[in-house]
């Protein structure tokens, strides 16, 4: 499971924003929640403010407050969990909150009877011209009862008021309906449940009211339209969270599920997880993620999904104290887990993204191709070790120099930053703007280049960079694998050499099982023999292989041993000792 | 903002680093976003439980300081204060906030008890962040003020002037301290209350601090 989208976003020029509204506000009290939407090219979004400050102990959960390791810290005075809804315009390069407007529901408000106050992690849109925000609300009758309510808003810049708000009726009667999933090019459809699939529809011409204890209520009634039977076997239901969003010719959405437990108070307690849930245009599901978390943390909530340029805007709560939206670029979905057995494209064969296999101080004794100088590593940074393998090779030098294409992150799975903290120059290249930022921030004295690798005159790099004609490592890693290929091709063997070489042909997700096969004659063909071949970072997604020059092969460490035969080499059992 | 991303991304890079969350917390903490703070200072307290108590100590602490600052929950305070001390008992400033929550109830023997407590604990090594602790003299001061009430004057009179001749209390603080000691000396049967308006090191709330004359 990926525990931390937000980590493999951020390393792979992704951004993450926190969205903040002036204390004086809301006195610091938890802001969370977030909807999103795009009205003509703006960024709108609906920030929920509570008035209590969730108090949540994870871990080993040894600092509990008055009412256990999980409690809302609401006011003394004040036994009610208050929600309020700000409208605000997000500035599209920082993702920050750029003008905000609290939505003013007085005309609307009846004396609430129930401790849950406002309109609850209400999502945000337009259908038929008009601005709604719609959420559940559960303070006007004295049981709690919890319906979703369509509320349109005017806001124009200056004042943000609530004109109408309709309640809606289901049939047969529930208790409580909450997070509905409005579809942003259907009207008045929502997704009411994900897992069989049901669509419901609002009808807004057939208003009644409703006479309640403080007051009376618009009440619009709902139908389910679509509905499909095939229930997937999941280990938790899954539930509504962002807007059902138009996705090129399909639907996409985010889901929630809770995974509740007891924690030694013996009380309940929850991990939130979210899935992407793909749609064909006929409603048939054709692709599921894993369940993945944000931010490792347990209570986390997206109500924001937005398709915006090549990226998906995604907005959530972190335990209903802090929110934030994540810019995701799409093809990061082909980082993703999926569940097996769904035709969608995006969907990669197998797994692709690993958290990086670290090597800590501590697998010393464990490690099988030691070198002068291991001892004083504390960690390092690749994503299977081929830091370690290239030091190893070359015998702990600390004076190389590397050819680095496709750089990613400067720290997080690079392969060349525990090289650079050794003493190694080189040059890294990178077509990503933002990531070419954090290497002026994070690595600010080695050489990272904003270029597309496939267009490079690598003769003049290495020149005008100061690198010899003898490159001690050479990286290729630019996704996909046709590209990494095409750069092969380009760089001139003839005239640069390389003492170790790792190159990513991406088997595991090759179809025409092409790029590797190519990439091996080409190599073997330029005098280059593999060491250790399909390295893997599970044990079954083959994607790179590891090469030394046949030249300088007398002069490499005598310890490292040769795996070519396996159709995956899991890249901690080549490296360290089970 | 900046600094805020910066922290924000350390964290998703390494998100059980105790450290980095209290780095975030603090950052959250100065433009005033208690609850967010809040969550990431008690994930620092949980991941330092047990190896690193005067820190873990300090997130705590910071927690007590985010619900300070957001107001209107004083038996949450009061219970965050007791769940500091009863984690690490030896330091002093859980204390002194505990005594100063009960002097401003005018429960003053509490008071008393809280700052005795404390400063069995002074010259104890600065915290990592700012947890609202002036400084030892403050301890003093409560026990010195709040002597007085529960009957204890001669105790009281000794401290108003050892805090008299003491170095580098603020300014604010001092002009209180002098003006009960000089009343002391002058007249120590008055029975006026003279109302001191201070200013909290660090905290911009005004509180009142009565002292009979």
């Amino acid at each position: 499971m990926i525990k931390n989208l937000s980590k493999i976003v951020i390393n792979n020029g992704g951004t993450i924003s926190p969205l903040i509204l002036p204390s004086e506000l809301t006195h610091g009290t938890g802001l969370c929640n977030v909807a999103l939407f795009e009205d003509k090219g703006d960024i709108i979004a609906n920030i929920r403010h509570v008035h209590y400050s969730l108090y949540h102990s994870e871990f080993n959960q040894k600092f509990n407050c008055k009412w256990g390791v999980l409690a809302y810290l609401n006011p003394e005075d004040d036994i009610n969990l208050r929600t309020g809804n700000y409208l605000c315009k997000i500035n599209p390069d920082t993702l920050e909150v750029d003008t905000y407007q609290k939505i003013d529901t007085s005309k609307r408000d009846i004396k609430p009877v129930w401790t849950f106050i406002g309109l609850e992690d209400a999502r945000v849109f337009k259908w038929d011209k008009k601005l709604y925000v719609c959420g559940v609300r559960r303070d006007v009758k004295d049981d709690g009862e919890g319906r979703m309510e369509l509320c349109e808003v005017e806001w124009d810049g200056k004042k943000c008021i609530e004109k109408s708000r309709d309640r809606i009726e289901v049939d047969p009667h529930t208790y409580l309906e909450k997070n509905w999933m409005p579809i942003f090019d259907m009207p008045y459809h929502f997704v009411k449940w994900a897992n069989p699939l049901e669509i419901v529809k609002v009808n807004i011409k057939d208003k009644s009211t409703k006479k309640v204890k403080e007051g009376t209520l618009d009440i619009i009634s709902s139908k389910t339209v679509i509905t499909k039977d095939d229930k997937l076997e999941l280990p938790r239901g899954i539930r509504g969270s962002s807007p059902v969003v138009k996705f090129g010719d399909y639907r996409m959405c985010i889901t929630h599920e809770v995974d509740f437990f007891h924690h030694h108070g013996m009380k309940k307690d929850a991990f939130y997880y979210h899935r992407f849930m793909v749609w064909d245009k006929d409603w048939n599901l054709v692709s599921l993620s894993k369940a993945f978390s944000f931010m490792d943390t347990q209570i986390e909530f997206c109500c924001g999904l937005l398709v915006k340029g090549d990226n998906l805007l995604i907005s959530f709560g972190y335990q209903d104290n802090a929110a934030y939206i994540l810019k995701m670029p799409i093809n990061l979905l082909d980082k993703m887990e999926w569940e097996d057995d769904f035709p969608f494209n995006l969907k990669p064969k197998k797994v692709t993204w690993h958290e990086p296999l670290i090597y800590n101080k501590k697998e010393y004794n464990k490690f099988k191709f030691k070198f002068p100088g291991l001892k004083q590593i504390e960690r390092n940074y690749s994503q299977c070790y081929q830091d370690l393998f290239t030091l190893a090779c070359l015998n702990g030098k600390t004076d190389g120099t590397y050819l680095e294409i496709g750089a990613g992150h400067p720290f997080y799975g690079n392969n060349t930053a525990l090289l650079s903290k050794l003493g190694w120059k080189g040059v890294s290249l990178d077509l990503q703007k933002s990531l070419i930022e954090g290497w002026k921030n994070e690595r600010p004295n080695d050489v990272c280049l904003l270029k597309d690798a496939t267009k490079v005159d690598y003769i003049k790099l290495c020149k005008d960079n100061g690198l010899p004609r003898y490159i001690d490592y050479l990286q290729l890693d630019i996704d996909p694998a046709p590209n990494t290929f095409k750069v092969l091709q380009k760089i001139p063997f003839d005239v640069l050499e390389f003492g170790i070489i790792t190159y990513e042909h991406d088997f595991y997700n090759d179809e025409n099982e092409e790029w590797r096969t190519k990439s091996r004659e080409l190599l073997l063909n330029k005098g280059y023999t593999i060491i250790a071949a399909n390295i893997s970072p599970d044990k079954n997604s083959p994607y790179e292989d590891w090469w030394v020059n046949k030249k300088y092969l007398s002069k490499f460490n005598k310890n490292i041993i040769a795996d070519i035969d396996k159709e995956s080499l899991f890249a901690k059992d080549y490296m360290i000792n089970g | 903002m900046d600094r805020l991303k910066e922290y924000l991304h350390k964290y998703i890079n390494n998100p059980h680093d105790p450290y980095i969350n209290a780095e975030l917390g603090e950052e959250y903490e100065k433009i005033g976003q208690g609850a967010a703070s809040l969550s990431y200072f008690l994930r620092a307290a949980e991941l330092l439980h047990t190896y690193d108590p005067e820190m873990a100590y300090c997130c705590v602490l910071k927690t007590w300081k985010q619900l300070h600052n957001t107001k209107r929950r004083p038996d949450y305070e009061r219970e965050q204060l007791q769940t500091a001390v009863a984690y690490l008992p030896t330091r002093p400033e859980a204390y002194y906030h505990l005594s100063k929550i009960h002097s401003s109830r005018e429960e003053w023997k509490t008071s008393y008890m809280y700052s005795c407590l404390g400063l069995q604990y002074t010259n104890s090594p600065p915290l990592e962040y700012d947890v609202g602790y002036p400084g030892d003299y403050m301890l003093i001061f409560q026990k010195a003020f709040t002597s007085w009430y529960i009957g204890q004057r001669e105790e009281s009179k000794s401290l108003w002037l050892q805090l008299s001749k003491m170095k580098n209390i603020p300014q604010e603080y001092m002009k209180i301290i002098r003006e009960n000691s000089n009343a002391y000396k002058s007249n120590k049967e008055s029975k006026k209350i003279v109302k001191f308006d201070m200013w909290e090191n660090q905290i911009q709330t005004k509180k009142e601090y009565y002292i009979i004359k």
